[in-house]
């Protein structure tokens, strides 16, 4: 079962004088409990297809099957209710609430979006992550590593069918990546969730179910 | 060069653009509300001097010394003399008593023969070129001329008329014992009337200070103190357009800063020395205060000559000028105020920017109260340059302590909210937790925002308890006509009379006399005050006769006394009691025409002496003793329509009865009071409109935080409703908090300059302060909504692009 179809995908931005076309008839499908990297040079387009995959932006031409629904026919809070809960994303600075503590930017989405037991999933979600001395510590008391796993913790308390990660470990050490890496493929293993992965490590990619590098606005598959 | 050439392309890119506005804020509010405040006190003087037929007027009963004459000339001011007497004019078989002043050629009118005012003609069937008696001479009346105001609404009772020296010398009617009053005009520009006045003071050439001297900011005691408050309150208007402003570019500079930070890291890092990192700081700011100031300035005058006519609307006809040297004066004042509040934060980012500590820009704490110390240090050196010290310093007193009470409370609000956080769930939480984000920036946002408010409410305290004193002191059903002399036998009828055609009547029985002697010992009038002191114990007054005392007069202090025999009740105006030193139970001996009566004072009272009623500095509490000689004496109410007709009916009753309308001096002082309250309005409004722009700052300099917050929230799938339930939470518990606090600091500082400076009684209820908190929440949330709410309606990726282009 796919969980994102993109059918001949064209974006393109008009700058002062030219067109610049960054996505030119993408096709992909993301199958249940797949974990696909997406790899490419910097300012290929790689986030922006990332963007486009999760509803955040909406692509000139062409179909995208988000989790089933066309996203192109759904307006801007529909779109925003399907990612609520179904979706985790995972970025690159962490995207934490500087004024919540780790255990409250867990919860945050789930208190956003009326989930119960709220603080009793996102302590086992910290837990599992290592972070159960950490909890009432704010993001800039914790590592970067640290700070990483609680976006993790954040993107799976709800059990998403899908988690989108954007350079995820760009900020972080070698230690520190290869943990997280683990942390994010161990997700589409133990829950029936999917993994999109933006990332500039081959490493982390060759790990992945899938590699796609985006050239010249296309995706092409990686050979392994 | 580096600098000129950053700064240039920065202003291309639009980088600065807040900073740019905020300054340009400044400097336009300065020219304008200046070039107002400027040209309403040119209204509101003009006026004046219509009245006073002249810049300075000095009145004296005795002849005034060639000394002042050369001392006025040396000052090179122009200078009239006149002699005013009053006497009888025979018209057309009838005698009227007028005021009729002898004029040099000096004078501003040279009547040839004898000018009078213009309804002395229609009262006595006259026409020009008649002939009036004046002793054994007939003279012609060759024309009219009418005042343009009073220059004293109770010295002006008597008709005008005029004659030139040549003229009044023949007619023999001054002789030893006449009274006359000598009165001196002088007239000039402001420099040299200021500096008259400052060489007379020196001069010492009126040691006892017994000649009134009336400029044009003196007229009367209510113009007087109408234009004071005025002049106070546009000062105050001025004062705190600056303080807005300067807490403006409180945020708008640290903004900047911040923008600017990481690229003159990078110079740093590739090696630019100290002094080029400072020179290209230096530059920027300079280069930007300079002509967005330049440019503030410009579109001040410009301002200024759009709304003229509604200015002249608003404040009568006047002689505009645009005065270019407010305009230097607000550069400078701009450059003073951004010099003050952004050089903390300035010296807070070179320092970082020289050690390349990317870190160090984040923590700030110290560099806001440093900020708010400069700025209030600035702020000091601005009010002494723009407002007098007796307002200066109460109101740089008033914004450290303000300043002081407001960091505190932001301060204590964030670890309350820190708390409060942990007890909250969804939509109240995140919106906690959005102030809680930037912590500095909360604190300048309370800080700025309720000071702005503070500072508005205030203006808005003060603006209608000064209004309504000024309605109070002239209401609606002030009197408007006087009744004098009018004999005991002729009372009855006149006041049969008076019941039937006006209102308000009020009559009483008085006696001219004087205090001779105060508890048996002869009043020393040497040893009373200079001045007014002495010159109302000199003079004869009106002594009043009545069983009960004034209901318009509250009684301050009674004192039961048992009388002596022969001694009568007598209540004394608690003004004149201090002069003289008087208290409860001293005995005061009176001569009344003649008989020596002796007194007990038993009450003080207070005298509203704007009021217009009949009041009387004593009251003997006695029915009244007709050997004393009394008159009777009225005044009433009476229709404008019907004025003249009861002037003829009292005429036949009591030929000898003075009938005065002061209507048109009434009109006079309100029209006045008016201006001024519609000049406080225009300060108010303008004052609004700034602080209207700095609260947008505000909201503006906080917005870039907010966006990210707002761009997870929506990535993580919150919907518009959500974002919006959000900010609007956000900003009306930032409203309230600044609301509450500025509305109780406020009305306490507002009863404190109104009850020291204006010398106003504030006005205290709930009802205004619960309006005003309403008010400072809806300010800020609805501000706040519409500048926020294109943001919350953007897609996620759009608001990710708003927040890259904002860094």
């Amino acid at each position: 079962m796919s969980v994102i179809e993109l059918n001949n995908l064209h974006y393109h931005v008009d700058d002062a004088d030219q067109r610049l076309h960054i996505v030119r008839g993408c096709d992909l499908t993301v199958n249940q409990n797949e974990s696909v990297a997406i790899v490419g040079r910097s300012g290929s387009g790689k986030s922006t297809l990332l963007s486009l995959m999760s509803g955040l932006l909406m692509p000139t031409s062409g179909e995208i099957k988000l989790l089933g629904q066309s996203l192109t026919d759904l307006n801007e809070d529909q779109r925003a209710e399907l990612r609520a809960g179904q979706i985790g994303f995972v970025f690159q600075d962490f995207q934490l609430m500087p004024a919540m503590t780790a255990l409250e930017n867990v919860m945050m989405p789930m208190e956003l979006f009326d989930i119960p037991n709220a603080r009793a999933r996102a302590l086992d979600s910290l837990g599992s992550l290592g972070l159960a001395e950490r909890l009432n510590h704010l993001p800039h008391q914790l590592s970067g590593g640290e700070q990483q796993r609680v976006a993790i913790a954040r993107a799976w308390v709800l059990n998403p069918k899908l988690i989108f990660a954007d350079e995820p470990t760009g900020n972080l050490d070698q230690h520190n990546a290869q943990a997280i890496q683990t942390r994010l493929l161990d997700i589409p293993r133990q829950q029936e969730a999917s993994l999109v992965v933006v990332t500039h490590d081959p490493e982390f990619a060759a790990r992945c179910d899938r590699t796609l590098e985006l050239i010249d606005g296309q995706l092409v598959e990686t050979q392994r | 060069m580096i600098g000129i050439r950053w700064f240039y392309r920065a202003l291309r890119q639009g980088e600065g653009r807040w900073l740019f506005l905020v300054l340009l804020l400044a400097s336009f509010s300065l020219t304008l509300v200046g070039q107002i405040k400027s040209n309403a006190l040119s209204a509101m003087t003009y006026k004046s001097e219509q009245c006073l037929m002249g810049d300075i007027r000095i009145q004296h009963t005795r002849p005034l010394p060639q000394s002042l004459l050369d001392l006025a000339s040396n000052n090179g001011l122009k200078v009239a003399q006149t002699r005013s007497t009053q006497t009888m004019l025979q018209l057309n078989g009838q005698f009227q008593l007028v005021q009729l002043t002898v004029v040099d050629k000096n004078f501003l009118i040279q009547p040839q023969g004898l000018w009078v005012e213009p309804n002395v003609l229609s009262d006595f069937g006259l026409q020009l070129n008649d002939r009036a008696g004046i002793g054994r001479t007939q003279l012609p009346i060759t024309n009219t001329h009418s005042l343009a105001c009073s220059t004293n609404i109770f010295s002006s009772f008597l008709p005008n008329a005029w004659i030139t020296e040549a003229d009044f010398q023949p007619l023999g009617l001054i002789s030893a014992g006449s009274r006359l009053t000598y009165s001196v005009y002088l007239q000039g520009d402001r420099k040299q009337t200021e500096a008259f006045e400052i060489a007379l003071k020196e001069s010492n050439l009126d040691p006892n200070q017994l000649w009134t001297l009336t400029t044009k900011s003196t007229l009367t005691q209510d113009v007087s103190q109408t234009l004071q408050n005025t002049l106070s309150f546009l000062d105050l208007a001025v004062l705190t357009t600056l303080l807005i402003s300067g807490l403006s570019i409180l945020i708008a500079a640290r903004v900047q800063l911040t923008r600017w930070f990481e690229s003159l890291l990078l110079m740093r890092a590739m090696g630019a020395s100290k002094r080029q990192i400072s020179s290209v700081l230096v530059t920027q700011l300079g280069l930007l205060c300079l002509i967005s100031s330049l440019l503030g300035v410009f579109l001040g005058m410009i301002a200024f000559g759009l709304s003229l006519d509604t200015l002249k609307g608003l404040l009568g006809p006047f002689e505009h000028e645009y005065r270019w040297d407010l305009g230097l004066q607000s550069i400078v004042l701009t450059l003073i105020t951004l010099t003050g509040f952004a050089s903390a934060s300035y010296f807070q980012h070179r320092k970082a920017i020289l050690k390349g500590h990317p870190q160090q820009k984040a923590t700030f704490s110290n560099s806001v109260i440093m900020s708010l110390a400069m700025g209030v240090l600035s702020m000091g050196l601005v009010s002494l340059w723009l407002v007098s010290p007796k307002l200066a310093f109460p109101i740089v007193g008033a914004l450290v302590c303000v300043l002081i009470i407001f960091a505190t409370l932001a301060q204590l609000t964030l670890l309350a909210l820190s708390k409060l956080k942990t007890k909250l769930t969804r939509l109240p939480k995140l919106a906690v937790a959005q102030l809680l984000n930037q912590g500095d920036l909360f604190r300048i946002q309370i800080i700025a925002l309720g000071s702005i408010l503070f500072l508005l409410m205030m203006l808005s305290f003060i603006k209608n308890d000064l209004v309504s004193a000024w309605q109070n002191s002239l209401p609606e059903n002030a009197p408007n006509a006087f009744l004098i002399n009018v004999q005991p036998f002729e009372q009855p009828e006149i006041e049969t009379l008076l019941n039937a055609q006006v209102s308000d009547r009020i009559s009483d029985a008085v006696v001219r006399g004087r205090l001779t002697h105060v508890n048996q010992i002869p009043l020393d009038i040497q040893s009373l005050p200079l001045g007014r002191g002495q010159r109302l114990a000199k003079r004869e007054a009106n002594i009043a006769m009545m069983t009960e005392l004034p209901n318009h007069n509250p009684i301050l202090a009674t004192q039961k006394t048992q009388l002596e025999p022969d001694e009568i009740e007598v209540s004394v105006e608690q003004g004149i009691a201090e002069l003289f030193g008087l208290k409860l139970g001293d005995q005061l001996t009176f001569s009344l025409n003649g008989f020596d009566v002796q007194t007990r004072i038993t009450s003080l009272r207070a005298v509203q002496w704007q009021s217009l009623k009949l009041n009387f500095f004593f009251i003997l509490k006695t029915p009244v003793n007709v050997d004393y000689g009394p008159t009777y004496m009225s005044n009433f109410k009476v229709d404008e329509t019907q004025s003249r007709s009861l002037q003829k009916a009292i005429k036949s009753v009591s030929p000898g009865a003075l009938f005065f309308d002061v209507s048109a001096q009434i009109k006079q002082v309100k029209d006045i009071m008016q201006q001024a309250s519609d000049a406080l309005s225009v300060m108010f409004y303008l004052a609004l409109i700034a602080s209207i722009l700095v609260v947008f700052s505000a909201i503006e300099a906080s917005s870039r935080a907010r966006w990210q917050s707002w761009w997870l929230l929506k990535t993580l799938g919150a919907k518009i409703k959500d974002i919006r339930g959000l900010a609007h939470l956000e900003f009306i518990v930032l409203g309230l908090i600044s609301g509450i606090v500025a509305a109780l600091i406020a009305l306490s500082s507002a009863w404190a300059i109104g009850h020291w400076v204006f010398d106003i009684k504030a006005n205290l209820s709930l009802i205004p302060v619960l309006m005003h908190i309403g008010f400072a929440t809806v300010l800020i949330w609805g501000l706040s909504a519409i500048h926020l709410e294109s943001a919350i309606r953007l897609s996620p990726k759009e608001l990710e692009q708003k927040i890259k282009g904002s860094r």
